[in-house]
């Protein structure tokens, strides 16, 4: 209509294409960002005087971030239980190595053999006394690691809460900015990406719901429905034990008064790294620890000397001994922490002063429980031969094993350490399909909202032709009222 | 005689013109003054009687006008102060900040707050407005200014608002177990392991958050028990007992689709429990949405109102006229009503300085109205109304008028030249 009309129209132009160079600046800085989502200007009309920008708005897709964190909390799971498998099958090794349980079993078993088969010979029986240490020494070793894994998951447990509470706090001053920002119509969709990640890191502790509502506010719960943050971060608490009793299930999380761990959970987590560092120190450890003591107490029983006199005395330790000898521990029951303290009988390691070959003739406990009743008659193997039928007993074993109720000493040994390799080996698969899961996830969903450079770069030449449009046009009206001041004489 | 008359009107015709530029003069120095309505010149004529064959010239006589009713373009601006009025209204500003400092009339709306928080414009006046009260509308004299007080943004400094409503709802597992009648939540007792627990956050009277506990506990088929519990007494360690009685226990029934059938006992409305929150106001919570499927414990909508104690974070104008006060928390409070003023002929205005205007006898007197309510327009905000001037126009005006001035001139030289011609005739 009038110049002076078409001058601001044409400015309003170049100011609109000027914000969204600055957008698309933005977007290819921060093109390799995770989580950051690809930015636009809505640009409206304003009637009769040109365009405007009115917001910048991001690329959403708030379904595949759900995916997104959903897939990360159960990758986390079964991320932490691998770790604690891996680090347990330290007590298995390489099974050519004969470090396991169960190969120090045989090697046990094998000297005995020998043994029995040159019963006179005092090393014969030093080997088999020697052997049955390593044995011992062995259970002892595999004790430690599990305390070990035990003890490293709930500092990991510890680390996790600590996490969680830093990123709630963080979480708290994002959303509140972003609440603010929204109310007061600036833009805040850098702070959306940041809250982003925020729930991204979340969600790999502990898996989350979330709920948005007016203002862009948004409360989170845990996947068990306990609240997380509503308008404030809710406590997240836990009583790390610096070295938990062995065989006894550690402390509960408690999240907003509720416990979402351990076997007393009202409203329990699902998913997340700590539910797997809570299956690492409690479920995975413990089964494992009354696998190993159930062994334990069975070597114990297996070769315990019993009254030959006929007094009716009662059975005692022999060979192998515990803190309670020299009783043997009740049949059928678990003994916490057994595999820990099983040693040999100081009384027959030659290396402690002891004698070998009561191995052979009994009487660790004294004369009453004396098999061979001549002393240093070396061609008796009927003891021996009598532990070695031991051996291959079936005997009964703890529920809580998780084994098979009934086994041989060797079975046991054998079906534990297959145990540990099935647990491990299901929980890589697990870990494996949940990343794949998740770096899948991950890339649709980036895909549809990270930034495409060849797209900016196309709209970069758009932006580049409308502000020379625009500019030509400001040029051509000054040029009018050029002639128009010319006219004036 | 016809010749001296002819100088004569030359004359007025040059003066009137000299008045035509001195117009497009100031047009053109206030082109880019936001609220500025352009004046132009008008011309009428003299006609001095004249006798049988001989003419009597007359002269032109100037009337000056002010486009006033002409509306302007608007510029966009980026502070939230600025105002425009779309339509015939003016806003009403006063020369002061006290009570008998004359008002006027504007558009030039570029606000700002001065050092004592009162909004000002360009042209050093004040803007005026009816301050509102909680839930209040003003009271409107028609015709006056009365009650009409300078606009400060100052007083509204901390604020809290007490929670009074919200929206809870949440899906309760169809498959929990039913709790006994002795370990439910509301016996305040022991803290059965087959409920289920959440919490809410509510604002009390000085503005402090109180943390409610929730607990949901199925007490039978398609009923559950939801209690609410002041979080701040619940036994340090067990949680339960809470030292004090549960603020609220109601029974909800669900229909066979899992869908919320009813609340007891209600509040106000159906579908509603209400509570008093602990140094709080009274609550009502819509647990409507609550349903009961095959599906997890989870939260499908938790929202409620009322915020702590916060500091004015700006202020902002709606499009009806009111200036809220936003608080840090997000919450909105209206605290002034601006009106719109008009007169019945809106370009008799007597302009004055400072972009402003006062009713004169000829405008008729004032007139007193909402924003969006008549022909008063509306209030935009962040926009500033553009000079109707347009310099094209005014150039070509000038011309114009550079052309009639040289005209009149010519003629009264020709006057003259003749009556040079005649003082010569004697000799």
């Amino acid at each position: 209509m009038s110049l002076s009309a078409s001058l601001s129209t044409a400015n309003s132009s170049l100011f609109v294409t000027g914000e969204r160079t600055s957008i698309v600046s933005r977007n290819i800085a921060n093109a390799d960002r995770p989580f950051y989502s690809k930015k636009s200007v809505s640009v409206v009309t304003i009637p009769g005087a040109g365009v405007k920008s009115s917001q910048v708005v991001r690329a959403e897709q708030p379904v595949l971030f759900r995916k997104v964190l959903t897939s990360s909390s159960a990758a986390a799971t079964q991320g932490a239980r691998l770790d604690a498998l891996n680090f347990l099958n330290g007590t298995i090794n390489d099974v050519e190595l004969g470090a396991s349980p169960s190969a120090l079993m045989n090697n046990f078993s094998n000297a005995l053999q020998t043994f029995s088969a040159q019963p006179h010979s005092k090393l014969a029986a030093e080997a088999a006394v020697r052997s049955a240490r390593d044995l011992a020494d062995g259970l002892n070793g595999a004790s430690k690691i599990i305390q070990q894994v035990r003890n490293e998951s709930e500092t990991g447990i510890q680390a996790s809460v600590d996490r969680i509470n830093s990123l709630l706090a963080d979480f708290k001053s994002v959303n509140d900015t972003i609440v603010k920002g929204t109310i007061m119509g600036s833009d805040v969709t850098d702070y959306l990406d940041q809250r982003d990640e925020i729930l991204a890191n979340l969600s790999n502790e502990l898996g989350i719901r979330t709920l948005t509502r007016d203002n862009n506010d948004m409360a989170i719960y845990t996947d068990g429905g306990v609240t997380l943050f509503d308008r404030s971060p809710r406590s997240v608490e836990f009583q790390r034990t610096v070295n938990l009793t062995p065989g006894q299930p550690g402390n509960a999380v408690v999240i907003d008064g509720v416990p979402v761990t351990g076997a007393n959970a009202t409203m329990p987590l699902q998913s997340g790294r700590l539910v797997g560092l809570v299956q690492a120190r409690d479920d995975i450890s413990l089964t494992y620890q009354a696998q190993l003591d159930e062994l334990a107490r069975v070597l114990i029983t297996a070769f315990a000397e019993s009254d030959q006199t006929g007094g009716g005395g009662p059975d005692q330790a022999g060979l192998f001994t515990w803190s309670g000898a020299p009783g043997v521990p009740p049949a059928g029951t678990l003994i916490s922490d057994l595999a820990g303290s099983i040693r040999v009988n100081s009384a027959v390691d030659p290396d402690l002063g002891g004698d070998a070959v009561l191995l052979r003739d009994g009487g660790v406990n004294g004369a009453n429980y004396r098999y061979n009743s001549v002393p240093g008659d070396a061609s008796f193997t009927d003891r021996i031969d009598e532990l070695i039928g031991n051996m291959s007993e079936t005997y009964a074993f703890d529920p809580a094993a998780k084994l098979a109720a009934g086994a041989t000493i060797a079975g046991f040994a054998g079906s534990s350490a297959a145990w540990l390799q099935e647990a491990r080996k299901v929980a890589d698969d697990a870990y494996s399909y949940q990343s794949t899961l998740l770096q899948r996830s991950y890339e649709s969903f980036s895909n549809l909202t990270g930034v495409n450079l060849e797209e900016e770069l196309a709209l970069m030449l758009d932006l580049e032709r409308s502000f020379q449009t625009s500019s030509k046009l400001v040029g051509v009206i000054d040029t009018m009222f050029t002639s128009l001041l010319a006219a004036i004489r | 005689m016809s010749i001296s008359g002819m100088m004569r009107t030359s004359v007025s015709g040059m003066a009137a013109q000299s008045n035509r530029l001195a117009s497009v003069g100031d047009n053109i120095a206030n082109a880019s003054t936001h609220g500025y309505k352009r004046s132009f010149v008008e011309f009428s004529t003299v006609v001095l009687e004249s006798g049988k064959g001989s003419y009597q010239p007359g002269s032109v006589d100037t009337q000056i006008r002010y486009g006033i009713t002409q509306q302007g373009g608007f510029d966009y601006t980026t502070s939230k102060t600025d105002l425009a009025v779309s339509g015939n209204g003016f806003l009403l500003v006063s020369s002061g900040t006290g009570n008998n400092d004359a008002s006027y009339l504007t558009r030039a709306g570029s606000f700002v707050k001065d050092q004592d928080g009162n909004l000002v414009n360009a042209g050093g006046y004040y803007l005026l407005g009816y301050p509102l009260s909680a839930g209040q509308t003003p009271t409107v004299s028609a015709n006056g200014t009365t009650g009409l007080q300078v606009v400060n943004v100052s007083s509204a400094s901390l604020e809290a608002t007490p929670t009074t409503i919200g929206k809870f709802s949440f899906n309760l597992p169809e498959d929990a177990t039913v709790v006994p009648a002795g370990q439910l939540p509301s016996t305040n007792t022991v803290n059965s392991p087959d409920t289920k627990k959440t919490s809410m956050v509510v604002v009390d009277n000085i503005g402090r958050e109180v943390v409610l506990d929730v607990y949901y506990a199925k007490t039978g088929t398609n009923t559950w028990e939801m209690t609410i519990f002041d979080a701040s007494t619940a036994h340090a360690t067990t949680t339960f007992p809470y030292s004090s009685a549960p603020l609220r226990t109601a029974t909800m029934t669900f229909d066979a689709f899992g869908q919320f059938a009813s609340v007891a006992p209600a509040g106000p409305t159906p579908n509603t429990v209400q509570l008093t929150v602990p140094n709080g106001a009274n609550l009502v919570i819509d647990v409507g949405g609550t349903t009961e499927l095959a599906d997890g414990f989870q939260p499908l909508a938790t929202e409620f109102n009322g915020n702590k104690p916060s500091a004015v974070e700006y202020v902002e104008f709606s499009a009806d006229g009111k200036l809220y006060a936003v608080y840090g928390s997000g919450a909105r409070q209206a605290i002034y009503q601006i009106p719109l003023a008009t007169v019945p002929s809106p370009d008799n205005l007597t302009p004055e300085a400072g972009n402003v205007y006062s009713v004169s006898a000829s405008s008729g007197s004032l007139q007193l109205g909402f924003p969006g309510s008549g022909a008063f327009g509306d209030i935009r905000a962040s926009q500033l109304e553009k000079s109707t001037v347009d310099t094209a126009t005014e150039l070509t005006t000038m011309i114009e008028s550079q052309f009639a001035f040289t005209a009149n001139s010519k003629v009264f030289q020709t006057g003259g030249e003749l009556m040079d011609v005649l003082v010569n005739l004697k000799r």
